[in-house]
C-alpha cells in the first residue's frame, strides 16, 4: 500500500484546493485525446473529434473531463485508502468499460503537465513527485479490481 | 510514428522560446526525474544528486545541447544522434524504460515555464519528438 508523508499530503491538498476541477477536467482529457490519439477510441460517441481545437472545444469532452476530475478529487479525500475508495470504479472501467490501465497512466501523467501549466514555479519538483506518487496510486487503484 | 511538418515547426518555435535557459531546464528536468522516480538515480551513483548540485546542472546542460543538436536536425534524428546512440548502446546501457520518465519531466518542465506556448498541439509535437529521439538512442540497443 502506498503511503503519503505529511508534506506529501499537504502539497497534493493545498494545489487541490486551487484547481478549478471543471476547466482542469476538460483539459487533461482533451489533452489525452490530442497527444495520444489512440485513446479517442473510447469515445465515438463524442462527435467531433478532428483535430485539436475541435477536442478542445467538444462539450462531450468537457463534460467528462469534469466527471473523471472530480471522481480524482475523491482520490484526494481518501488518500490513505485509494484502493477501497476505487473498487467499484475499478470494476465498472475493466467489466464494462474495457479500459486498458495504461491509460490511467497516460491520463495520470497528462494531469500533472496540466497542474504545471497552471501553477508554473509553484509546481515544483517536490510537489510533482507528490503529485506523481498520487496519480500512480490511483492508476493501481483502478486497475486492481482487473481480471 | 513521423514527424509531421507542423510537428517540426512546433518543437522548433518551443525550443526556441526557451532559449538561453535550456541549460537550467535539462538541469530542473533532471533534478524531476530523480525526486519523482527515483529508480533513475541509479544510473548516477558517480555524482552529487543533491536536488541542483552543479552535476546535476552540468549534466542536464548536456542533455539539453544534445536535445538542440536535434531540434536543428528533425529531418536526420538518427543520423544527428548516432555517436549518442553508440554512447548509449554499447557503454551507458539505460533502460529503455527510463527515457519516458526523462522525456515525460522535461515536458513538465517545459509546461511550467512556457504555459503559454505549451499548447495542446505543442504538447503533442514535444511528447512526439522527445519520444522519437528516445526511441533513437535506444536503437542500437540489441
Amino acid at each position: 500500500m502506498v503511503h503519503f508523508t505529511a508534506e506529501e499530503k499537504t502539497a497534493i491538498t493545498s494545489l487541490w484546493g486551487k484547481v478549478n476541477v471543471e476547466e482542469a477536467g476538460g483539459e487533461a482529457l482533451g489533452r489525452l485525446l490530442v497527444v495520444y490519439p489512440w485513446t479517442q477510441r473510447f469515445f465515438d460517441s463524442f462527435g467531433n473529434l478532428s483535430s485539436a481545437s475541435a477536442i478542445m472545444g467538444n462539450p462531450k469532452v468537457k463534460a467528462h473531463g469534469k466527471k473523471v476530475l472530480t471522481s480524482f478529487g475523491d482520490a484526494v479525500k481518501n488518500i490513505d485508502n485509494l484502493k477501497t475508495a476505487f473498487a467499484k470504479l475499478s470494476e465498472l472501467h475493466c467489466d464494462k468499460l474495457h479500459v486498458d490501465p495504461e491509460n490511467f497512466r497516460l491520463l495520470g501523467n497528462v494531469l500533472v503537465i496540466i497542474l504545471a501549466t497552471h501553477f508554473g514555479k509553484e509546481f515544483t519538483p517536490d510537489v510533482q513527485a507528490a503529485w506523481q506518487k498520487l496519480v500512480a496510486g490511483v492508476a493501481n487503484a483502478l486497475s486492481h479490481k482487473y481480471h | 510514428m513521423v514527424l509531421s511538418a507542423a510537428d517540426k515547426a512546433n518543437v522548433k518555435a518551443v525550443w526556441e522560446k526557451a532559449g538561453g535557459d535550456v541549460a537550467k531546464f535539462g538541469g530542473e528536468a533532471l533534478n524531476r526525474t530523480f525526486l519523482s522516480f527515483p529508480t533513475t538515480k541509479t544510473y548516477f551513483s558517480h555524482m552529487d544528486l543533491t536536488p541542483g548540485s552543479g552535476d546535476i546542472m552540468g549534466h542536464g546542460k548536456k542533455v539539453a545541447d544534445a536535445l538542440t543538436v536535434a531540434v536543428g536536425h528533425l529531418d536526420d534524428l538518427p543520423g544527428a544522434l548516432s555517436k549518442l546512440s553508440d554512447l548509449h548502446a554499447y557503454k551507458l546501457r539505460v533502460d529503455p524504460v527510463n527515457f519516458k520518465l526523462l522525456s515525460h519531466c522535461l515536458l513538465v518542465t517545459l509546461a511550467s515555464h512556457l504555459p503559454g506556448d505549451f499548447s495542446p498541439p505543442v504538447h503533442a509535437s514535444m511528447d512526439k519528438f522527445l519520444s522519437t529521439v528516445s526511441t533513437v538512442l535506444t536503437s542500437k540497443y540489441r
